[in-house]
């Protein structure tokens, strides 16, 4: 059994594991930086340790100072999170023998999940879809044209080397192939310098849809549901909900059972994703499997009443799940908005600060997920994350409403301090996305528009109470014109506090 | 001199226990997992740690590929040599601690899929140094290259000759030598890897006689080790003394390439010189048609001949000049299917105003040289406007030389305001260097096919026009000084530049009917820069036709027709001068 585990990683995840530490009766390590040494684990840990300067490679990722901090302050386990080492299988190893209980795969599985061939060979062996395509480089016209035929059209002619939709031909038919390639490659060779292309099927209005899993090391597995993640902007999750409700039952049930039976395939343990791309019929390729706890795992979390980091710690221990596939019973729907320290409209450009005010939203099935409080300073050395809001409720329009309503009551301010929140506000008012009809490009293809709303519910702040003041049935007391600190929270975030018209 | 003069220890550091490493330049901790997996490189100071010769060989050849030449045994240590202890002791040493019977390692591999033979040297083993032996297996490794018409590539890695060899170790600088001499008459190709650290015996013999030098990033090469010449001149050297990048800015090594670059180098090098297969070669019919836009260049007409390109002389001038239009690089990376660039003189710099190298088109070798000016403001500072020195002219040379040596067709692209003047080149020889690249390409023993792209001033032009086959873009010109020169001098004005362009009929359709040039390249409409990729396919497609044309005559032929072709190119139609009786 663990007894003292060490955490490798900081911000609201490492609150997060240190909470289910707590209440499993784990003694917990943090680590920090020394920009982190007054954070909130810091300050929740049983003991906590300063593995370095500010920038990550010489501390959250710094491995001999993180086992040697482990082996110092007589922690039994480590806990990656997600991000800095969580898919590092050398620290899995090395963690392994320095004799610390590593929370995640075994480090053998974790580099073949890591290596995005191997782990596409290794899924198709176990008979997962995957989309139809090469992954080797097409080097002729002839070739590509062969390929297409045989995947079938549209195709897309992507450049080796090229990402946020440049070097990027669609092609709908075979007539169209030789010029969009030779315009692809030349474009390739002119941009990035490097001419590789390959081709694959294009799924037009596609979602991104990930089941997540959880194995222990006695060979059973289950799924714990789906989560949908398809708004993110160049690749960066925004807003993940559960579950995908656009599949119908039996694909959902069928998805699960492929990605448990992928996972146990290659001896997978812990909690994992695998990650899929679902086109308009509902037919799911297998994308990539990520080997750690993720971001939005809290979703899954609202929806199946499993506590996730839990069970992680526990199948980590060497326990046996203990409960099988028939009782995880997803219910109601769940969203999680990421807030960012991030200015949109500025390119989504990292807008770190001290929290002068944070407050956060609270109420029925709201939560929120974070390593900050107020007066905290978010540091530029790390991710924007500033914290994860996370609703549930029995249906999906109810989850979108009880979203909004919890993203009005939530404040940061601060000197250069931007959040996402309108943004979200503004995503979840698109007739597109509230009726559940968005894909994984709409993000790239409707910011603008998005933007616009957003800066439009930033200036009128709907949803909430007009600041026109409350009704007094009684004198206002004016003995103390001080305005009182202790009720400034009770009012739901007027632009100018104010307690009284007269 | 040729003793082992660097700083170094010869035998790697002992390594901390329990898997790590320390970087031995930053002092990281390294875990030695993750460093084989890196291939030796720092992950944080990019450090290349040196590497034994069978993890080079691991890291360079086809896997399964490697076939070790052995050697008979020979007799070592030719002086009874004792220091503080008998030499054969060392040898026997320095055999238990590198695994190695000697300080290169000689046998056959492939390096995607080109048959090659490979030398590496292993500084394990007493520093690299050059002994008889050493002598002997890189020679042996040149002859067996020569025997089976294979490409040689060797990987150096030397303090520099061996001491206790004494005169011995000396003269196999002149052995090893003869023998990459031999194998440059023959038009092999070699290619030398220069490793961290390659000096003394080695660095002056064979490390600096291949046809390719590359340099790994951050090696030391040099003749003399830093401490000595720090001692000689009791001054502070440079930072980067020595290393693979100051080599590559002195002209000395045509690359430097980090190390997981060196192998796709490699596989490029050979097949860009013959062994393997052409880059971008179609797989089926062999047609040139693959390339960009070649369906846009299908319905161009490609022999836009004199009396329909009559544009105005200055609107040609502008647009051979505008910004935006495309230069040898972007050619070489659109209108050619691969293209290493080769830097240098190997004398004195690396002048960025010429760029050359080995490239392939439509399925054909050829050696590229061309004027490049940039685009933006600090490309065209650093590049000085397309205006080449001296060292630019002798970097032409050599390549011309290159081409020779290995049958490579010669395509240049001409694009220059004229050779730099300035004090410092002319100090280096600019008339000189200049003249010796118009001679060279005018006997040059391959076909050499030229195309001015933009503007072709003067003899800053000429020196890279010399040629088979002068084609020339629509709207490009050569011409003897710039028209705003022109005016100044004979209008006494800079304004009258338009009408100088004018009376000097600056522009392709000139050139073209004069029989200068012998085709006109077309553009897209409104000029190159407003569709680049399809003023590539353009380009790409008039050279393919040129080429294929002009590779079918014999050097002999060649050179004749080349001649008679310069003879020719006179104002009154080609008269031949007469000998007139007294
Ligand atoms: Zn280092």
């Amino acid at each position: 059994m663990i007894d003292r585990l060490l955490i490798a990683n900081r911000g609201e995840i490492a609150v997060r594991i240190a909470r289910a530490c707590r209440e499993l009766g784990i003694e917990v390590v943090a680590v920090h930086s020394t920009s982190d040494r007054h954070s909130a684990v810091v300050a929740m840990a049983d003991e906590a340790v300063h593995i370095g300067p500010p920038a990550p490679r010489r501390s959250y990722l710094h491995v001999p100072n993180i086992v040697e901090a482990a082996l110092r302050a007589g922690a039994d386990a480590v806990h990656p999170g997600y991000g800095f080492l969580s898919e590092d299988p050398d620290f899995a190893e090395i963690c392994a023998a320095e004799g610390l209980t590593f929370v995640g795969p075994p480090p053998a599985v974790m580099q073949q999940m890591g290596n995005k061939a191997t782990a596409r060979r290794l899924m198709a062996e176990a008979g997962l879809p995957l989309l139809p395509g090469v992954v080797e480089p097409v080097r002729t016209a002839e070739e590509g044209r062969a390929i297409a035929d045989e995947i079938g059209y549209p195709v897309i002619v992507k450049a080796a080397a090229g990402g946020g939709g440049r070097g990027m031909t669609v092609v709908r038919a075979p007539e169209d192939f030789d010029e969009a390639f030779a315009t692809t490659r030349a474009v390739a060779r002119a941009v990035f310098r490097d001419p590789t292309v390959y081709v694959e099927r294009f799924l037009s209005g596609a979602r991104h849809v990930e089941v997540q899993v959880l194995c222990d090391a006695h060979g059973n597995g289950v799924s714990l549901g789906e989560r949908d993640c398809s708004l993110q902007r160049r690749h960066q999750k925004l807003l993940e909900e559960g579950p995908a409700g656009h599949l119908t039952p039996e694909q959902r049930t069928e998805l699960g059972r492929l990605a448990v039976h992928g996972a146990l395939s290659v001896g997978y343990t812990g909690a994992g994703t695998m990650e899929f791309l679902v086109d308009g019929s509902g037919a799911a390729y297998f994308m990539e499997m990520n080997a750690r706890i993720q971001v939005e795992h809290p979703v899954t979390e609202l929806l199946t009443g499993v506590d996730l980091v839990r069970e992680q710690i526990l199948v980590a221990a060497g326990r046996r799940l203990a409960f099988r596939q028939e009782d995880v019973v997803p219910r109601g729907a769940a969203i999680e908005c990421r807030i960012n320290a991030e200015d949109p409209t500025r390119g989504f450009a990292p807008a770190p600060g001290r929290l002068e005010v944070l407050q956060v939203p609270d109420g029925p099935w709201t939560r929120f997920d974070t390593g900050y409080r107020q007066g905290d300073t978010v540091s530029p050395d790390y991710d924007s994350l500033l914290g994860k809001l996370v609703v549930w409720a029995p249906d999906r329009d109810q989850a979108i409403r009880r979203m909004d309503r919890a993203l009005a009551e939530m404040r940061v301010e601060g000197p250069g301090v931007h959040t996402t929140i309108a943004l979200h506000r503004a995503l979840l008012r698109d007739p597109d996305v509230v009726a559940d009809r968005h894909d994984v490009q709409f993000l790239d293809r409707c910011l603008p528009a998005v933007l616009a709303r957003a800066a439009s519910l930033d200036d009128a702040a709907p949803g909430l109470p007009a600041a026109r003041g409350g009704l007094q049935l009684v004198p206002t007391p004016t003995a103390d014109p001080r305005p009182d600190r202790s009720t400034e929270g009770e009012i739901p975030c007027p632009p100018r506090p104010s307690l009284s018209t007269t | 001199m040729t003793r082992s003069a660097t700083p170094v220890p010869p035998v790697p550091a002992p390594q901390p226990a329990g898997g790590w490493v320390s970087c031995p330049a930053c002092g990281w901790l390294l875990y030695r997992k993750r460093l084989d997996r890196d291939l030796h490189v720092c992950p944080e100071c990019d450090h290349h740690l040196r590497l034994s010769a069978r993890a080079r060989i691991d890291l360079l050849a086809d896997a399964g590929s490697w076939t070790e030449a052995h050697f008979a045994p020979s007799t070592p240590d030719p002086l009874a040599f004792t220091d503080l202890r008998d030499y054969p002791d060392r040898l026997a040493e320095a055999e238990r601690r590198s695994g190695e019977s000697e300080a290169v390692v000689v046998g056959t591999a492939r390096i995607g899929g080109a048959e090659v033979v490979l030398a590496v040297m292993d500084f394990g083993f007493l520093g690299g140094s050059m002994g008889v032996e050493v002598g002997r297996r890189v020679s042996g490794a040149a002859e067996l290259a020569l025997e089976r018409s294979l490409p040689l590539v060797t990987v150096c890695a030397s303090g520099g000759a061996r001491m206790q060899e004494g005169v011995f170790s000396l003269l196999q600088m002149a052995r090893v030598s003869c023998a990459f001499g031999r194998l440059r008459e023959a038009g092999l190709l070699s290619v030398c890897v220069l490793t961290d650290p390659t000096y003394g015996g080695v660095s002056a013999s064979f490390a600096t006689l291949a046809s390719v030098l590359v340099g790994e990033r951050g090696a030391h090469v040099g003749f003399a080790g830093p401490r000595v010449v720090q001692e000689t001149i009791r001054a502070e050297l440079p930072r980067d003394f020595q290393t693979a990048e100051f080599l590559m800015s002195h002209g000395l090594v045509d690359r430097v390439e980090s190390r997981a670059e060196l192998r796709p180098l490699l596989v490029r090098l050979l097949a860009l010189h013959g062994a393997g297969p052409v880059p971008g070669a179609p797989a089926g019919d062999g047609s040139a048609d693959e390339g960009p836009s070649a369906d846009r260049a299908e319905d161009a007409d490609e022999d836009a001949e004199a009396d329909d390109t009559d544009a105005d002389p200055w609107d040609v001038v502008q647009r051979a000049r505008v910004t935006e239009r495309p230069t040898t690089l972007d050619y070489l990376h659109t209108a050619f299917d691969d293209f290493v660039e080769l830097h240098g003189d190997r004398v004195f710099a690396d002048d960025p105003a010429v760029v050359g190298g080995v490239a392939a088109i439509g399925g054909r070798r050829v050696v590229v040289l061309g004027h490049e000016k940039g685009h933006t403001v600090r490309e065209r500072v650093a590049r000085n406007f397309g205006m080449p020195h001296p060292e630019g002219y002798r970097k032409a040379l050599r390549l011309l030389d290159h081409a020779e040596s290995f049958g490579l067709p010669v395509v240049t692209l001409v694009d220059t305001p004229g050779a730099h003047p300035g004090p410092e080149a002319e100090e280096r020889g600019q008339s000189h260097a200049i003249a010796e690249a118009i001679l060279r390409s005018s006997r040059l023993r391959v076909p050499v096919v030229s195309v001015v792209t933009g503007e072709g001033g003067s003899g800053g032009a000429l020196a890279l026009c010399t040629s088979d086959r002068l084609l020339v873009m629509e709207n490009a010109f050569l011409s003897v000084i710039s028209p705003e020169g022109c005016a100044a001098i004979l209008w006494r004005t800079a304004v009258a530049a338009p009408t100088a362009a004018r009376a000097m009929r600056l522009g392709a359709a000139h050139l073209r009917s004069a029989g200068i040039a012998t085709a006109v390249v077309p553009e897209p409409p409104g000029g190159a820069h407003t569709d680049p990729l399809a003023a590539a396919g353009l380009l790409r497609r008039a050279l393919v036709r040129e080429l294929d044309d002009v590779c079918r005559l014999d050097p002999a032929t060649l050179l004749d027709t080349r001649a008679r072709r310069l003879a020719r190119i006179s104002g009154d139609d080609g008269r031949p001068l007469q000998t007139v009786g007294s």
